[in-house]
C-alpha cells in the first residue's frame, strides 16, 4: 500500500511536470536563453558575422558618452511631461463624468476604448494626415489664426506624439479609474455629506485618495509605455526632426538592425530597462499609500 | 452640492452629458474620417472636409488588392491572411500551452513547482525591448528568419497567460478534479472537458488580448521577417506609408482593413475585454 501511494505520488509529480514542460521548453528557448544572451552580448562587440570579441564595459561607456543617450533621455522626459499629466487628467475627468451621469456608461466607455484596440501603425497613418499642415486640426485652428506644425517643429514633435498616444490609451485608463470609482463605498460619500463637505472637497479629499491603487497601476503602465515608445516616432517622424523624437527603443532598433552593433544595442536595451525600473520604483515610492476603508 | 436646487442639478447633468458626448465624437471622428476617405477620390482626401465633393470610388481597394501585386508589393488579401494566420496561431498556442501549465501549477505538486511560480512572476517584470536583439539571434540560430514560425513561436510562451490560468484554476475545487480522476478520466480530459469549459471567461480574456496584441504588432515583425509574401498587414501598411506617401487613398483603405476586424471582435467580446482591463486595475 505504502509503495502504491509513493508510486502514485511519483506518477502524479511526473504528469505535472509533463504538462508544464511545453511552456517550460518554449520559455527556455525564447525567454531564458535570450535573457542571459542579452547580458553576454552587452559586454561583447559583435556584428553578427565575424566572431564576437569581449570588450568589458566599453559598450556601456560608449552609451554614456554618446549624445544620442542624452537626446533620447530628454525626448522621453518631454514625452512623459506631456503624456502623464494629460492622460491622467483627461481619463479621470471622463471616468468621473461617466460615473456621475450613470446613463450610457458602457457606450461611452466602449467608444473611448476603440483607439486602444487600434494598431499603432493604423493610427500613425491617420494622425499623420489629420495633424498635417492642411489636415483638419490645423484647418480648425486656422479659424483662430493659429497654425501648429505638429510633426515638423522639433520643439513640439515629441509632445504631438504624446497627444496621439493620449488619444489611444485614454479609454484604458478611464476604465481603470471607472472601476476604481465604482469600488468606493457609498457610505463614505454619505458620511461626507452629513459632515457638510462640499462637492469639490469630497472629490479631492475622498475620491482622489480612494483611487490610489488605480493611480499607482496607471502610473506604472504609463511609465513603461513612455520609456518603450517606438511605432509612432518610427513611422510618423522617423526620429526627427533633428532627432527630436529619437527614443530608446528606436535607438536599440537602429543600432542592432541598421548598424549591426548587437553588443551596444543590448547594452542600450539593458540601460532602458534599468531606467524603466527606476522610474517605476520612484512612482511607487511617491504615490503608493495604504488606503483604509 | 447639497445646497443646489434640483433644477440646477438637472442643468449640470445635461451639460456633463453634452461634454462627454462631444468628447466621444472627437474620439470617434478619426474612424469616420478614415472610412469616408477610403472611398473618396484621391484629390478629395487632402481637403479637410469630411464629406466628399467628388463621386465615391472603390479604386483604392482595387489598388491594394490587385494593382499592388502587379507592381511587386504584397497585396492586402495575402497580408490579411498572414495576419489572421499568425494572430490566431499564437492565440491558440498561448491558450493551450498556458492552460496546461496553469493547470499543472494549480492542481499538481511536482518538483520545482514553487520555483516555477516565482519564475513566471519574475518573467513579467522585464520589458520587451530587452529581448528584441537576442530573440532575433535565437530565431536566426534556428534558421527561422523569414518564416511564419519566426512570427509565431517567440510569443507562444506567455507568462501572463500562465499566471492568469493558474490564478483562475486555483478557484476550481480540487474535489471536482479528484472525482474525475477516480472515475478514470485522464489529465487531458480534465483540462479540456472541465477546466476550460468552467473558465470560459478567462479563456476569452486571454484569447482576446493575445489576438489583439499580435494583430497590432509591428516592431517584432519588421525584425523577424523581411519576406514580402509573409508580411502581416501592419508591416505592409507601414510600407505603403513610407513609399507611397502620396497615395493616401490606398493608405486609408489599408487602415480600414487593419482596424475594422479587430474593432468588430472587440465589440463582440467587449465585456471580457473590459473585465480584463479592470482586473489589472483593481489589484494594483
Amino acid at each position: 500500500m505504502a509503495i502504491n501511494v509513493l508510486g502514485r505520488r511519483y506518477k502524479k509529480g511526473f504528469i505535472g511536470l509533463a504538462l508544464f514542460s511545453p511552456y517550460l521548453i518554449l520559455a527556455i528557448i525564447f525567454w531564458c536563453i535570450p535573457f542571459v544572451w542579452s547580458f553576454v552580448l552587452s559586454v561583447q562587440k559583435w556584428n553578427m558575422m565575424s566572431p564576437p570579441s569581449f570588450v568589458g564595459a566599453r559598450n556601456f561607456i560608449s552609451i554614456f558618452s554618446d549624445k544620442l543617450f542624452y537626446i533620447s533621455l530628454r525626448n522621453t522626459f518631454q514625452f512623459i511631461a506631456v503624456f502623464i499629466p494629460l492622460s491622467i487628467t483627461v481619463s479621470i475627468a471622463i471616468s468621473w463624468m461617466i460615473y456621475k451621469i450613470r446613463v450610457g456608461a458602457s457606450f461611452f466607455l466602449i467608444s473611448f476604448l476603440l483607439p486602444y484596440v487600434t494598431a499603432g501603425v493604423a493610427y500613425a497613418v491617420i494622425f499623420n494626415r489629420l495633424f498635417a499642415h492642411d489636415g483638419v486640426v490645423n484647418v480648425i485652428l486656422r479659424s483662430f489664426d493659429i497654425s501648429i506644425p505638429f510633426f515638423t517643429d522639433p520643439r513640439i514633435a515629441m509632445s504631438s506624439i504624446a497627444i496621439l498616444v493620449v488619444w489611444k490609451i485614454m479609454g484604458y485608463y478611464a476604465l481603470i479609474f471607472y472601476a476604481g470609482l465604482q469600488a468606493i463605498p457609498n457610505s463614505i460619500y454619505d458620511a461626507a455629506l452629513i459632515d457638510g463637505a462640499s462637492g469639490t472637497q469630497t472629490f479631492f479629499k475622498i475620491t482622489i485618495p480612494m483611487l490610489n491603487s488605480s493611480f499607482v497601476t496607471i502610473l506604472i503602465f504609463a511609465v513603461g509605455l513612455s520609456v518603450n515608445i517606438f511605432t509612432e516616432p518610427f513611422l510618423i517622424t522617423e526620429g526627427g526632426p533633428f532627432l527630436s523624437t529619437h527614443t530608446f527603443v528606436f535607438w536599440t532598433y537602429k543600432t542592432a538592425f541598421e548598424l549591426f552593433k548587437t553588443g551596444k544595442a543590448s547594452a542600450i536595451a539593458i540601460v532602458t530597462s534599468v531606467i524603466s525600473f527606476g522610474l517605476v520604483l520612484i512612482v511607487r515610492k511617491i504615490v503608493e499609500k495604504e488606503v483604509r476603508v | 452640492m447639497i445646497f443646489e436646487t434640483k433644477k440646477n442639478n438637472l442643468y449640470v447633468r445635461y451639460l456633463v452629458i453634452s461634454i462627454i458626448a462631444l468628447l466621444a465624437l472627437i474620439w470617434l471622428y478619426p474612424y469616420l474620417w478614415v472610412t469616408i476617405s477610403s472611398f473618396k477620390d484621391e484629390t478629395d482626401i487632402t481637403g479637410s472636409g469630411l464629406f466628399p465633393t467628388k463621386p465615391l470610388t472603390v479604386a483604392h481597394y482595387v489598388f491594394i488588392f490587385k494593382t499592388a501585386a502587379e507592381i511587386g508589393r504584397t497585396p492586402f488579401g495575402r497580408a490579411f491572411f498572414n495576419s489572421v494566420l499568425i494572430s490566431s496561431s499564437v492565440t491558440l498556442f498561448v491558450i493551450i500551452i498556458g492552460g496546461l501549465a496553469g493547470y499543472a501549477l494549480s492542481k499538481h505538486r511536482f518538483p520545482g513547482r514553487d520555483i516555477f511560480i516565482n519564475f513566471i512572476i519574475f518573467q513579467m517584470l522585464f520589458p520587451t525591448i530587452l529581448f528584441l536583439v537576442p530573440v532575433f539571434l535565437v530565431i536566426r540560430q534556428l534558421h527561422m528568419i523569414d518564416t511564419y514560425w519566426a512570427m509565431i513561436l517567440p510569443f507562444t510562451a506567455s507568462a501572463w497567460a500562465v499566471f492568469l490560468f493558474y490564478q483562475f484554476f486555483k478557484g476550481i475545487p480540487d474535489d471536482l478534479v479528484e472525482s474525475v480522476r477516480i472515475d478514470g478520466g485522464g489529465e487531458l480530459l480534465i483540462i479540456f472537458r472541465i477546466m476550460f469549459p468552467l473558465s470560459k471567461s478567462i479563456v476569452t480574456i486571454i484569447g482576446m488580448f493575445v489576438f489583439m496584441q499580435r494583430w497590432d504588432e509591428y516592431l517584432w515583425y519588421i525584425v523577424l521577417n523581411k519576406k514580402n509574401a509573409l508580411m502581416p498587414m501592419t508591416t505592409v501598411l507601414a510600407g505603403y506609408m513610407k513609399t507611397y506617401g502620396e497615395n493616401l487613398g490606398a493608405q486609408m483603405a489599408g487602415v480600414l482593413l487593419l482596424t475594422f476586424p479587430i474593432i468588430i471582435l472587440f465589440i463582440v467580446f467587449r465585456n471580457s475585454f473590459t473585465r480584463g482591463i479592470t482586473m489589472s486595475g483593481l489589484k494594483g
